[in-house]
């Protein structure tokens, strides 16, 4: 049972304990039992005047004058007699229960107080009366008062004690009971009903909408079995042998239901008993069809029909908590149990039906349903917690391709602001090279062809127009993206300074592997490479008067090595200076070359290099030593 | 010579005059005049300025490689950037002079180039290297590995002899490879360009 009906279900218990062992209940009465002249009710009278004074014994409540044995016919009448005790300012009757075939009144000193209404079978057994006993016309109240019962006979009759107090004192206790045997399950009901239609209007799959179809037909059969507890029945409303038809195989056909249901958890199927319950249940309807059976008839076989549903259902329901246990579903399980904590809740309800037990007790089987709303909820909310889970999934993981999709797209279209850059970058220098090789480069080359046709004894002009030829050519090879390499930059300064070399007269060795691909300097640091060593041999060939010059590449603890290494007149920056100073003759040329070595040195530092000339005996080795790794931009060069 | 600077053609001119061996024949200033020249008897060496007047040299090569199949066809540039020499292989040429070449290196390259050799840069050899990837789907145009070696030492600056000593052959076979390697990226180019023809629907057709 959940937590929330054992609570419930606690709480009324004690309530109803309480009630029992009130001081104030009357516990003993004098009863006189007479057999009816007429075979049919009679409408109590509104006075009695005169009753036998003698057949009056004392019971104690409560009471059942009247067993359930189905021996005898007619009506019975059954005399409760009882004094009021004490004088109280606003004495009342309460009366938890009163159970037969019949009808009932209350005299107050032989005037009619109260009568029973409605249907004689379905009369309100379950509706306690509350009857206040001060007359509205200012009159004393009555001193004695007279229950009157009239019973089919032999479908039992009974009376549970009478509480005579004060308004105050009994009300809760009114309250109580009429909440618990009357509200409470139209309430359940109303729930259950709720519920039921919730769980079909959600979306389902095949196996939860079985469930939730039970489910629905549950709801429907607790409703029409809810209607005793509503009582007593209105026959201009409905005839009572059709009430007593649906109210009571509306039992049964729970029964069946319920089991079905649990069945269903377990995910298993079991056909000879679902076809056994489900033709006991086809059976039960034939047999009681108010067309073969008079109302009376149908209370009468209800007892048998409870009997045999209890004795049925005992086994069903122990077999299937086997199969839930076995299942290891949770749900079947519970379910499962409280299938059998019913059990024995209706075999209590089935004997008070059959007055076999305090007529005070409530009938539980009503309150049982509960555990079968909070089931099915549970149900459904695990249902509907794994639906938002799910869909909470998939909005997390939409948000997660979208977010995905978001960066691609951001990524494709800084990529194709890349490109788009680079394409605007790349017509913008084959612009430029368009226009220094067509302006620039012509001119040069055409000067350079003049000059050739005029040279003289000196080639001065000649010489530095190819010079600008040559750096102009370095400055369109580091606007190409292939020339972008130290190793292809290299070899194609030692391709194009190879027939001057020669022209010179200088031998020209190449030792050089191609360096490592890591090891990767921009445009802008080859540029400058190149331009110190064009001057370091431009240098070699106007003033160290060699024949053979070295040049060597390779690595050095991740630096790039560049060496060029002549036998010519041996150089060091020292001598320049010595130089500078005693001769006058050469000063020009060696202004040129201070100049050269001025530009060779700030190009270095501009990337960060070292530039050294190491003089030996014959010739001299000019290094050039480029760091591994490069900062981004490299340092303005001094102008 | 196809040639529209007067101050180039005069450098010719004065560079083949100086030799025993060479003579200008015919001399076109542009597109128009060199197809008039190519109706002509076939010449030895053809020397082609992309930049002319009227059109591209381009054009000029090509015609020229139809007409005078034998012909050595030499493209005469200011500068040696790779993509216009390269778009005179595919053409058809098999050489090219820099403009600011000396006079005597303007002879020989004339004679290498009537002689079967071609002249190649570094930075050229490096975007064959890339240019012709051996995965190429015709085997007979693949770069072989032996000429993938030739390109890669070019482009690291090595000297015809210095890769004829490292590779165990004659200089004059290393001048082969070079010119190899130049057929062969005019023919991937002709390939490339019918399997686009044949893409474009352009072949085939009636009319």
């Amino acid at each position: 049972m959940a937590p929330g009906a054992r609570l419930l279900w606690w709480a009324s218990l004690c309530l109803l304990c309480a009630g029992t062992h009130a001081a104030n209940a009357v516990h003993q009465a004098e009863r006189l039992t007479l057999t009816a002249d007429s075979p049919h009710f009679m409408a109590p009278p509104p006075r009695i005047d005169v009753l036998p004074d003698t057949g009056w014994q004392r019971v104690s409540l409560p009471d059942v004058a009247l067993p359930r044995d189905g021996q005898g016919e007619g009506i019975t009448t059954t005399w409760y007699r009882l004094p009021v005790p004490a004088p109280h300012d606003n004495p009342t009757l309460y009366l938890p229960r009163w159970q037969t075939v019949g009808q009932v009144a209350i005299y107050g000193d032989g005037v009619l107080l109260w009568r029973s209404s409605g249907d004689l079978v379905w009369n309100g057994f379950n509706r306690p009366v509350w009857l206040p006993l001060t007359p509205l016309d200012g009159r004393a109240a009555p001193g004695e008062l007279l229950i009157r019962m009239d019973s089919v006979t032999g479908l039992g009759g009974g009376l549970s004690r009478v509480y005579l107090d004060d308004t105050d004192a009994l009300i809760w206790r009114y309250r109580t009971r009429l909440w618990l045997q009357a509200v409470l399950p139209g309430a359940i009901a109303l729930v259950f009903l709720t519920l039921a239609a919730f769980g079909l209007s959600l979306r389902h799959s095949r196996e939860d909408r079985t469930l939730s179809r039970l489910f629905l037909a549950a709801a429907l059969l607790f409703a029409l079995r809810g209607l005793h507890f509503s009582g007593p029945l209105d026959t201009r409303l409905m005839p009572s042998d059709w009430f007593g038809w649906l109210t009571v195989n509306a039992l049964l056909g729970l029964v069946l239901v319920s089991l079905l249901f649990n069945l269903r958890l377990c995910q298993r199927r079991l056909p000879w008993l679902e076809y056994t319950l489900g033709g006991s249940l086809l059976l039960a309807l034939l047999t009681s069809l108010p067309l073969f059976q008079a109302s009376e008839q149908i209370v009468a076989l209800a007892g048998a029909t409870y009997g045999i549903a209890l004795l049925l259902s005992s086994g069903a329901f122990t077999l299937v908590a086997v199969l839930a246990w076995r299942s290891g579903i949770r749900s079947a399980q519970v379910l499962a149990t409280c299938n059998l904590i019913g059990l024995p809740l209706a075999a209590h309800d089935l004997l008070l039906m059959q007055y076999q037990i305090n007529l005070e007790h409530p009938y539980l089987l009503v309150y049982w349903e509960i555990t079968f709303c909070l089931l099915f909820s549970q149900i459904l909310y695990r249902r509907y917690r794994q639906g938002v889970d799910a869909l909470e999934h998939h909005r997390r993981i939409l948000a997660d391709t979208l977010a995905r999709r978001e960066q691609e797209l951001d990524a494709s279209y800084r990529k194709l602001r890349e490109v788009e850059q680079r394409e605007l970058l790349a017509l913008e220098r084959q612009r430029l090279m368009r226009d220094m090789h067509d302006g620039l480069g012509a001119t040069l080359t055409n000067a350079l062809h003049i000059a050739q046709q005029h040279r003289g004894e000196d080639d001065t002009l000649t010489r530095t127009l190819q010079e600008g030829i040559d750096e102009l050519r370095q400055t369109l090879d580091s606007l190409t993206p292939v020339g972008n390499d130290l190793t292809t930059s290299l070899a194609t300064l030692r391709y194009r300074l190879q027939p001057r070399l020669e022209a010179a007269g200088l031998t020209l060795h190449w030792s050089m592997d191609a360096l490592p691909a890591q090891h990767t300097l921009t445009a802008e640091h080859i540029r400058h490479v190149l331009s110190i060593l064009q001057e370091a041999i431009t240098n070699i060939l106007k003033h160290n008067r060699a024949d053979t010059l070295h040049f060597s590449t390779r690595m050095d603890h991740g630096d790039v090595l560049i060496e060029l290494t002549d036998n010519g007149t041996p150089f060091s920056p020292q001598n320049l200076s010595t130089a500078e100073r005693s001769s006058t003759a050469e000063t020009s040329s060696v202004e040129r070359h201070g100049r050269g070595l001025t530009n060779i040195l700030s190009r270095a530092a501009a990337i960060q290099a070292q530039a050294s000339w190491q003089p030996d005996t014959v010739g001299t080795r000019f290094t050039l030593r480029i760091p591994g790794t490069h900062p981004t931009h490299h340092q303005p060069i001094p102008h | 010579m196809v040639e529209d600077d007067p101050q180039f053609r005069h450098a010719v001119r004065r560079a083949v005059e100086a030799t025993d061996d060479i003579r200008l024949t015919a001399e076109a200033g542009n597109c128009a005049q060199a197809n008039t020249l190519l109706d002509g008897p076939a010449h030895d060496v053809l020397l082609v300025d992309l930049g002319l007047p009227d059109g591209s040299g381009i054009s000029v090569i090509q015609a020229a490689r139809r007409r005078w199949p034998d012909c050595a066809i030499m493209v005469a540039t200011l500068f040696d950037e790779a993509q216009p020499v390269l778009d005179s292989v595919r053409a058809g040429a098999t050489g090219y002079l820099l403009k600011d070449a000396l006079p005597p290196q303007v002879a020989a390259h004339i004679r290498m180039l009537h002689q079967g050799g071609s002249p190649i840069s570094p930075m050229i050899a490096r975007h064959l290297l890339v240019e012709i990837a051996p995965e190429t789907p015709q085997p007979e145009t693949a770069l072989s590995a032996q000429e993938r070696n030739v390109l890669a030492l070019i482009s690291q600056g090595h000297a015809m002899a210095d890769i004829a000593q490292r590779l165990g052959v004659s200089p004059w076979t290393v001048q082969t490879y070079i010119r190899r390697i130049y057929q062969k990226l005019g023919v991937n180019s002709r390939a490339g360009a019918v399997s686009e023809a044949w893409r474009l629907n352009l072949l085939g057709r009636p009319d």
